[in-house]
């Protein structure tokens, strides 16, 4: 049981760290392009 | 942009981990099995570093040219290289346990790995603390550049100075001395290539986003 957690344990937390910062740089991005976009439309009406 | 994400895990997920657990055990270990903690945490010391001294260079181009987006590439550098020195301390830690016997030893390399943590960390703190966008891009990058020095004698002197190596329960010299079998040194390699390709792509993305709201800032 040790034995496996142990094991398990620092794939799992560089995956996790790797997924946040993935996710979070996601919703920045995202973020940005949408109000971008609604600048956008609201220059070009 | 959400499949970028499910992307990067898969990868990372299914070939790293995969071949990490088929690698034999490692002999000359209290754990012989559970030494394959160090083929996530060493490609995690070499991405913390490249991110360091990428971090150093940017700092300076940020110091030389004084435009925005280069403060923007330093931040995100050096915020990777935050993620992977927090995961150097943590995979240290249950090597620790598994190796030595408790998850904190005040082993030096241990603690010496914490004050560079420390003194990382307060490049973001100095950030938060100033409003004006080009002092808070000027300071940090001066405060980052003089960081570099004892991080640097943190991480490569202080570690192999005879007296500390020494009293160290940390293997400094397993891969130059040829101590690793072949497969750890093939999954340790599998893993590094994987950690800077996803550590590139991850860099790239940040500074899209950065740059895209340095835009959206400059609209009239």
């Amino acid at each position: 049981m040790n034995h496996a957690l142990f094991s398990m344990a620092p794939p799992l937390l560089i995956w996790f760290g790797i997924w946040w910062y993935a996710y979070r740089t996601d919703r920045t991005l995202s973020t940005a392009e949408k109000a971008l976009g609604e600048i956008l439309d609201e220059k070009s009406r | 942009m959400k499949r970028f994400s499910l992307v990067l895990l898969l990868l990372l997920g299914i070939i790293g981990t995969a071949y990490s657990f088929l690698v034999s055990d490692a002999a000359g270990f209290q754990a012989p099995g559970l030494a394959r903690i160090f083929l996530w945490h060493w490609p995690c010391t070499i991405a913390y570093s490249v991110m360091l001294f990428f971090g150093a260079y940017l700092c300076i181009q940020s110091l030389r040219t004084r435009q925005a987006h280069w403060d923007l590439r330093t931040t995100a550098a050096l915020e990777l290289g935050a993620v992977f020195g927090i995961m150097v301390l943590a995979t240290g830690i249950l090597f620790s346990e598994v190796e030595w016997g408790a998850f904190w030893s005040w082993d030096p390399r241990q603690t010496s790995f914490l004050m560079v943590m420390l003194i990382y960390m307060a490049y973001f703190v100095l950030r938060l603390a100033i409003p004006d966008p080009q002092v808070r891009a000027a300071s940090s990058a001066v405060y980052f550049l003089l960081s570099v020095i004892p991080q640097l004698f943190l991480i490569f002197v202080f570690p192999r100075l005879p007296q500390i190596a020494q009293q160290s329960l940390h293997p400094s010299q397993t891969i130059v001395m040829g101590l690793l079998s072949n497969d750890y040194k093939t999954a340790a390699c599998l893993t590094l290539t994987l950690l800077l390709w996803l550590t590139g792509l991850l860099y790239r993305q940040r500074v899209r986003a950065s740059m895209l709201n340095l835009s959206l800032e400059d609209l009239p």
